[in-house]
């Protein structure tokens, strides 16, 4: 990994440490049989990257939707126990054995989705998107598309070069928070395809280039995506997946 | 199929793409291919405008740009970037014909900095009201004044003034219109000379013979993707490009259940709104999951039957207009929202 790595205008970042201390602690909670959901491409985050930290953490085993999926984990040296909870049937596939076979009983799972921080661990995705141009407005501007917000007093407003082809719902303007600087944001007006408007205030000094972070560590202030889903009001996996999967990941 | 699939109708997209350019003449078409040309595949779609003739692609990035020509796009086509990294440095726009798009004084003097020794073709883009990128009416001038400068310097060329409409009332955009007329007078009478101008997007260019001007930017149209509100492809002339589909892989009790789910990135906006078609009949979504949506049978369904989310009815499924219509989206939102990682399989 470059330790100076061009900047691109949108970011998701892994962090595998992260994923492993969930883990260990799911491990510790439940035992060292339950098995974690890697799913929706390891619910954003990636299933190969999500399945090896798992594995070192000690848990039981791994989910997927399909046979394919089974065998990219095993293409990428994953060598740990795979359910296939493909619909009709479960299989499972062992460390010992080439050919799945059919379960009958389920698995202890990681239903709550614990492996990716959600309730009490550690956050470990994060997106981000730049800051692409500052504008001035007067009271009563309208923003985007349709105009459904218009800014009451004079205002700042950031475009973030985000927007739902990324994984931000286009239902995000008016109800979601982003943060730059340390600071939250509310988005303004339609998120459109590729963009979306964030109300900075006056008293600001953001500029092109500055980073607004979607999802990222609850303890920096930065919002989570258990916040998205409930602004959404969608499954917390289903904002993971979408941001996720959607800009391409690096690990950290 | 395990599961879910999409296919494209490239023959379909070709249609639209001859369609469109009739509608919007003596305006050329610039192609849409941005977010992965919506979801359908950049490179597959762009050459096939390209070999029907289109003269301009969208491109939004420059990356997209350069993996344009990479994938073979000419320079007889014509390619357009205009969202920018930090880290873009612009040195090699000139060199493999890529139109820039400018919206501010920042943005000229970085891509006046490309250090190449052929001048950047840049466009300039005027805020009409729509109040995201574009130079303020205020700003105008001086990105105008500073643009003319750059290329007496030889360091850019300018070739277009753009602007973007906000389609929130016919007013406001005749609003708009007027405000892109006046913003070009200016500009010509301060030096500058446009070769191109433009305006309008899909559903504008199509209404409105003064939104036209020299090039039309085209996306969802040519994917045969419609406004909604009630209005179709088939009302448009229009043809769906995309078609969703994934095999029942369970019934029980009345249910059905559909290899396809939220982590494919089929919304759970879909349930108690939509229905998908098996068998030629419609049923209606009760649950989506990560990996399977759920449907109520209203008929006779069996494990290993195709369903039919959207795409052009002649399966008897929803064109993406009634699906979005139903979950208070558009069309858009739905396509680029399908995972990258489900295979597209190309037809035609």
């Amino acid at each position: 990994m470059a330790i100076v790595e061009a900047r691109g205008i949108r970011s998701a970042i892994v962090d595998r440490e992260a994923l492993v201390e969930n883990a260990r602690a799911l491990v510790a909670a439940r035992g060292d049989d339950v098995f974690v959901d890697v799913r929706a491409d390891g619910y954003g985050h990636g299933a190969l990257t999500a399945a090896l930290a798992a594995a070192d953490a000690g848990v039981g085993g791994v989910v997927v939707w399909s046979h394919d999926a089974a065998i990219e984990l095993r293409s990428g040296l994953f060598s740990g126990a795979i359910l296939i909870d493909g619909g009709a049937e479960r299989m499972l596939l062992t460390v010992d054995s080439a050919t799945a076979v059919p379960l009958p009983f389920d698995v202890a799972r990681d239903a709550e989705l614990a492996l990716y921080g959600v309730g009490s661990g550690r956050a470990a995705l994060r997106v981000a998107a730049s800051v692409v141009a500052t504008k001035k407005v007067a009271a009563g501007a309208g923003v985007s598309y349709g105009h459904t917000w218009r800014a009451s007093t004079p205002t700042l407003l950031g475009l973030v070069g985000m927007g739902y082809a990324d994984g931000v719902h286009r239902h995000a303007g008016n109800a979601a928070v982003v943060c730059v600087a340390d600071k939250p944001h509310p988005i303004v007006g339609r998120v459109a395809m590729n963009a979306f408007v964030i109300d900075l205030g006056v008293d600001t000094s953001v500029e092109p280039g500055a980073e607004a972070v979607i999802v990222g560590d609850p303890r920096a202030g930065e919002p989570t995506a258990t916040e998205w889903a409930g602004s959404l009001g969608v499954p917390v996996g289903e904002v993971l997946a979408a941001l996720g999967n959607h800009t391409p990941r690096s690990l950290r | 199929m395990t599961r879910a699939r999409v296919d494209i109708d490239l023959a379909a997209y070709r249609r639209n793409l001859d369609f469109v350019r009739e509608r919007i003449v003596p305006a050329e078409l610039l192609a849409v291919v941005k977010s992965d040309a919506y979801g359908h595949g950049f490179i597959p779609l762009a050459r096939a405008a390209a070999e029907a003739g289109v003269t301009w692609l969208g491109a939004l990035y420059p990356s997209t740009a350069r993996e344009l020509r990479a994938a073979g796009i000419d320079r007889r086509v014509r390619l357009l970037a205009w969202m920018y990294d930090p880290s873009e440095r612009f040195h090699d726009a000139a060199d493999l014909g890529i139109d820039l798009g400018v919206s501010s004084l920042h943005e000229l003097r970085r891509i006046s900095a490309h250090g190449g020794a052929t001048p950047a073709r840049i466009h300039l883009k005027i805020d009409t009201g729509l109040n995201r990128n574009g130079a303020t009416s205020d700003d105008w001038p001086q990105l105008v004044e500073a643009a003319i400068a750059a290329e007496r310097a030889g360091l850019v060329e300018i070739v277009g003034a753009w602007t973007h409409i906000s389609e929130a009332s016919d007013e406001q955009d005749t609003d708009s219109i007027a405000r892109f007329h006046s913003a070009i007078a200016l500009a010509e009478e301060l030096g500058a000379a446009f070769d191109v101008r433009h305006l309008a997007a899909s559903a504008a260019s199509f209404a409105r013979a003064d939104s036209r001007f020299d090039l039309v930017r085209v996306g969802a149209f040519t994917l045969g993707i419609a406004p909604g509100s009630g209005l179709g492809p088939a009302e448009v002339g229009i043809e769906p490009v995309l078609t969703l589909s994934a095999p029942v892989v369970s019934v029980h009790d009345g249910s059905a259940a559909i290899a396809v789910g939220y982590g494919d990135g089929v919304s759970t906006r879909a349930v108690g709104r939509v229905s998908i078609a098996i068998n030629g009949v419609r049923h209606p979504v009760v649950a989506v999951e990560v990996d399977r949506t759920v449907i109520e049978m209203a008929g006779s369904v069996s494990v290993g039957d195709t369903a039919y989310l959207f795409g052009p009815a002649g399966h008897g499924e929803a064109t993406l207009q009634e699906w979005a219509d139903a979950t208070g989206t558009i069309g858009e939102e739905l396509v680029v929202s399908l995972s990258p990682r489900l295979t597209r399989h190309y037809i035609g």
